[in-house]
Parts: structure tokens; sequence; C-alpha cells
């Protein structure tokens, strides 16, 4: 494991487990928990990216629009879907956490790219990696744990279904890491926001909806 | 221009076409088979962009993997769980001959894969190629089921969805002439077969919408 990535997970994690404790309501001590492993699985991925690279001698902008998105959804799924499975009561609570792990993610892998290329980066960089990067990772998390969501409420199982969108949420990041990289990286800071925005919005008229259904019950 | 980026290109204007035509069917209220059905349109447009993402970008698409395929097999795979949900909507259980049938024509136009193993293609063109036409066949099985089971359906959403299996049957072919033409880098043929994909995902995206509109399933 490279030695300044682990000291920068370290000092972004280590103030913020006491923090942890002291939250008093449920879902802020969760959501900073699934901050950290946001974190963590990226601290993770980075070092299998390493390795992967290696192993398949592929350069870095060929490996990361094809293989780094599939390992990246695939781990940060993980913690979510045991999540779902073994401690959920409701599947609303599903998404707030997806979001948790994407600004987590988010955040370390900036810093560790940003380490990788102090010399290069401006302050135009920042925005498009801080905002474009922290909204494209909580879209495609959002995404997975929208069907996660969906499975825990009606509690039927639709493996063809988290499959599809698993398979969207890995593509939408394979085009935002192809255009972040290039000329056209203004594409990939509008990316995340289109898709951002309709998810919140029908989360929001979902959640309208069924209030409404309540009521009239 | 690039023959293959213009395909591409045809492809994804129809898909967003079809997104934005289709935008009521994600309502909370309509049934899961809907929802579906419109993921399956997002999902193929995202993996199409990918690919013009990919063209533009100077990155190498032939013999190499990318994500590409990823938007075909997540596209069949909400199709395939939008057919099996339509299954559970009608309730009808069918019948030897048409499980036979069903099963016999979508593994007749499966059989195409036997002829891309003689292209050239790699290892691993042939394995994601195997994965694609697994998918297409089992979405042909489907579609051919539900058009036999016209007669027996008394809720009327097999016949509304008529002409929408016959379309869904031919953008399953479609994908695997697709994958053939690679096979054999006929990209003459890829234009051809993207704009008769890009009408038919048209077609598909209206006659479902008019389908569900009839039995009176949206909202």
């Amino acid at each position: 494991m490279q030695t300044n990535e682990l000291i920068v997970y370290l000092c972004i994690v280590l103030p913020m487990i006491p923090v942890v404790f002291a939250m008093r309501d449920k879902f802020s001590k969760r959501f900073l928990l699934f901050m950290i492993i946001g974190l963590t699985v990226c601290l993770v991925s980075a070092q299998l990216n390493t390795i992967f690279m290696q192993k398949l001698n592929m350069d870095m902008l060929n490996y990361s629009t094809a293989i780094s998105p599939i390992n990246e959804e695939i781990l940060k799924a993980i913690p979510l879907i045991i999540f779902t499975l073994a401690f959920a009561k409701k599947g609303d609570e599903i998404l707030p956490l997806a979001f948790a792990i994407g600004v987590g993610f988010a955040i370390l892998e900036s810093i560790i790219v940003y380490c990788n290329n102090i010399g290069d980066v401006t302050v135009s960089w920042a925005f498009i990696r801080g905002f474009g990067a922290a909204l494209m990772h909580c879209v495609s998390t959002a995404m997975i744990a929208m069907g996660l969501s969906y499975v825990f409420n009606n509690n039927k199982s639709h493996l063809e279904g988290i499959l599809g969108l698993f398979s969207l949420a890995i593509i939408y990041h394979g085009i935002f890491n192809a255009f972040v990289q290039s000329k056209y990286s203004f594409v990939a800071l509008l990316l995340p926001l289109l898709l951002f925005i309709p998810i919140n919005f029908i989360e929001y008229k979902k959640r309208k909806y069924f209030e409404k259904i309540e009521k009239v019950k | 221009m690039n023959i293959l980026l213009i395909s591409y290109l045809i492809v994804s204007f129809a898909c967003l076409i079809c997104v934005f035509i289709g935008y009521r069917l994600l309502h909370p209220h309509n049934k899961l088979f809907i929802t579906l059905c419109y993921l399956f349109f997002i999902v193929f447009f995202f993996g199409r962009v990918y690919e013009v993402s990919r063209i533009v970008l100077g990155l190498n698409i032939y013999n190499t993997f990318e994500l590409g395929f990823l938007g075909i097999v997540g596209a069949f795979s909400f199709l395939l769980s939008s057919n099996f949900s339509i299954r559970g909507e009608t309730k009808i259980k069918a019948s030897k001959k048409v499980f036979i049938t069903s099963l016999l024509f979508s593994i007749i136009i499966g059989l195409m894969y036997i002829l891309i193993l003689y292209g050239k293609v790699n290892l691993q063109e042939k394995i994601t190629d195997f994965i694609m036409i697994l998918y297409a066949s089992s979405n042909i099985y489907y579609f051919m089921r539900h058009l036999l089971l016209i007669k027996d359906d008394k809720t009327g959403l097999l016949k509304s969805l008529k002409i929408y299996n016959i379309l869904g049957i031919g953008f399953s072919i479609l994908i695997d002439l697709l994958l053939l033409s690679f096979a054999y880098n006929l990209y003459d043929n890829i234009l051809v077969i993207s704009i008769f994909m890009g009408a038919d995902l048209l077609m598909m995206m209206l006659t479902f919408k008019k389908g569900v509109e009839e039995c009176k399933l949206m909202n």
C-alpha cells in the first residue's frame, strides 16, 4: 500500500471516528459511518486499480474508462448490499447512505489524484473534480441504491433489474472518466448534474405521491 | 466522419428521443414492467453514448475490452425483467406447444453465435458476444411467448403490446446482426443496421406507450 494514500486516508478518517459516537441521532451516525466506509472503499479500490493496471498492462486512459468503473462500482455497492440485507428496516434509508458512500469515495479519490499531479492542477480542475466527481460517485451509487430500495420495499427479488442498474452505473462512470481526462472536461461537470437533478426529482415525486396515498388512507 | 460514429450517433439520438417521449412511464404509480421498459431505453442510450465518447476521444473500440457491451447487457436485463413482470401480470400458464415453439425460435436465432465464432474475434469478444446473444435469445423467447399467448390473455395487455413484442424480436435480431457485422468487419452493414435499430427503438417506445395507455395502466 502506498504510504501517502494511507496517510491522507488516516488524516481524514481518524478525526471522524470519535464524531460518529458523539452523534445523537441514528441517521447522522449512519451517514458519517457510511462516509468513512466510502473513504475506505476508495483506498481499497485505489490499491486494486494499481495492481490490475500493472497486471493488465493498460495505459491510464484505457484502464480508467474500461476497468476501474467496474471495480469501483462493485466495491461501493458491497456495503450497501450488506446494509440492505442485514440492517435496513425501511427502503428509504438506503438512498442517503448511498450518497454518503459516494461523497466519501470522491473526497479521497480527488485528494489522491491531486497528490499525484500537484504541479499540474488548477482551481478549475478542483471545481470539475470536486463537484463533478462527487456528484458522479453519488449518482452512480444512488442508482444501485434505488434498485435495492425497490427490492427491499416490495420484498421481490429482481436480480435482472439490479444487474441492469449495475450496468447503468458502470457505463455512466465510464463516460465520466472518459470526459474528465479529455479536453471536453466541461461535459464531465454537466453529466452528473443532468442525472443528479432527475434522480432527486423522482425521489421527491415518489415521496410526495406516497405521502398523498398515506393521507387518503 | 467515421461510419461507426455516425451509426452510434443515430442510435443514441433515437434513444434520447425515446427517453423524452416516455418520461411519464417513470411515475411511481405505474406497474413495474412499465418502469423497467423505460430503463431499458435509458441504459441502451448510455451504452451508445459511451461508445460515442470513446470514438470522440480517440480510444480504441476494436478488439479491446470496453464497457459498451454492458450497455446492451444492461438494456437486455431490464427488458428481460420487464418481460418477466408482464408474464406475472397476465398470469397465464403457457402450454407445452407455446413453450417449445418460443424456445425453438429463440434457439434458432441464438445459433447465429456459431457464425460469430468463425469471424475475426478474439476470446474476450467471443465471451461478451455469447453473453449478449444469450440475453437477446432469452428476450426473444419471452416476446414470442407473449405473441403466442394473445388469445389466452383476458387482461388484453398482450394484445395491446402485440406490435411492441414484434418490434422487440426485431431489436434482438438487429443486435445479433450487429455483433455478426463486427465479427466480419462489415462496417457499412453496421450503418444500415443502426438506421433500422433507431427506427425500431422509436417504434418500440411509441407502441409500448400506446399499449399501456390502451390498458389504462399509465398515470
